[in-house]
């Protein structure tokens, strides 16, 4: 075959040796494939059309009955889960000692605490009840005055 | 039937018609193979690879092919989708890989030092070895230039790229594969 009269100027522009290399090709075929790659090919395509068309898998185009109702609280739990195992399992191998602690609370409150709070919440803020509250801030600075400051509530 | 002499509207026409449909769909292959098949051979050096690649680009030729609109050519078409196949293959190749392969020892050209008529005094090898240097994307550009003497206006449509984008990157792989072999 000839080759290509604006291929060779093109590369005869690029001053390349290529311009004047005759295109040799090293590559090598099966005798007889280019006779039987048409036929082969058809049949191979068939048979994989077939393997699909009989598959018992779903559709891609199918999806399994209420997915799309759930997948927002299924993909909120599996967030909440993988936070969770996250910090879990970032813990097992930081620490294991601490790990196998890590639930046991040392504090207490006093019984009916969370039940009241609010109450005794609703109870301060009420007209009539402020007060005058001294707290202590904590020392923060060494030399530095103890302060105290006034909380109005 | 006369399958040899129908162009690609006729054979497309034919393709949608059920009683016609395979005869077309081999009409095709035929039509395009070979140069289809040396499109992806020079990707992918090995003759097994380029058959696998050539069978899953058929499939999606054949999937696809219904829906094929006509307003774009048919052999545009065939050789964006056996680009695309090759370099799907080369990436996953990659993967599979587990072996580190330095820039200058790539899979590829191993492949080509591994074949039984190699000649690394010959030129002909020399310049495989220096494509297979190529970026992917300059290989193809380089190949589908240099080999299939491809319009830059047709290779534009195949690689969905500007012209002027394709032209330097012809131009830029031909110095790099001169370069090669000025130093090799």
């Amino acid at each position: 075959m000839n080759p290509n009269v604006e291929i060779v100027n093109e590369l005869k522009e690029l001053n390349s040796f290529l311009a004047t290399t005759p295109k040799a090709n090293v590559f090598v075929v099966p005798g007889g494939y280019f006779e039987t790659v048409a036929d082969n090919l058809l049949m191979f395509v068939k048979e994989e059309n077939s393997i699909i068309k009989n598959s018992p898998e779903p559709s891609f185009l199918q999806v399994p009955a209420e997915y799309f109702d759930n997948l927002a609280i299924d993909i909120l739990t599996k967030i909440k889960n993988q936070s969770k195992e996250n910090a879990d399992s970032e813990l097992r191998i930081l620490s294991p000692m601490l790990y196998s602690i890590q639930n046991e609370n040392v504090f207490e409150v006093p019984n009916g605490y969370f039940n009241s709070i609010s109450d005794d919440v609703i109870k301060q803020v009420a007209p009539g009840k402020r007060k005058l509250t001294l707290m202590r801030t904590r020392n923060l600075f060494i030399n530095m005055r103890q302060q105290q400051l006034y909380f109005v509530l | 039937m006369a399958e040899q002499h129908l162009d690609d509207k006729e054979l497309l026409s034919h393709f949608k018609n059920p009683s016609t449909k395979e005869r077309a769909f081999t009409n095709i292959i035929k039509k395009y193979q070979e140069k289809l098949y040396w499109h992806i051979r020079r990707m992918v050096i090995e003759h097994e690879d380029a058959n696998d690649v050539l069978q899953n680009m058929f499939i999606k030729v054949w999937n696809g092919l219904e829906n094929f609109r006509e307003d774009s050519q048919l052999y545009t078409w065939l050789y964006r989708i056996a680009t695309n196949e090759s370099l799907t293959f080369l990436q996953q190749q990659k993967k599979r890989s587990t072996v580190s392969i330095s820039d200058d020892e790539n899979g590829l050209s191993n492949q080509l030092k591994a074949d039984k008529n190699f000649d690394a005094n010959k030129i002909e090898w020399k310049l495989q070895l220096a494509i297979q240097k190529l970026p992917e994307k300059q290989r193809v550009v380089f190949n589908l230039r240099y080999y299939d003497e491809m319009p830059y206006e047709e290779m534009s449509r195949v690689l969905e790229t500007s012209e002027g984008a394709l032209k330097a990157s012809y131009h830029h792989a031909v110095k790099k594969i001169e370069d090669f072999i000025l130093n090799h």
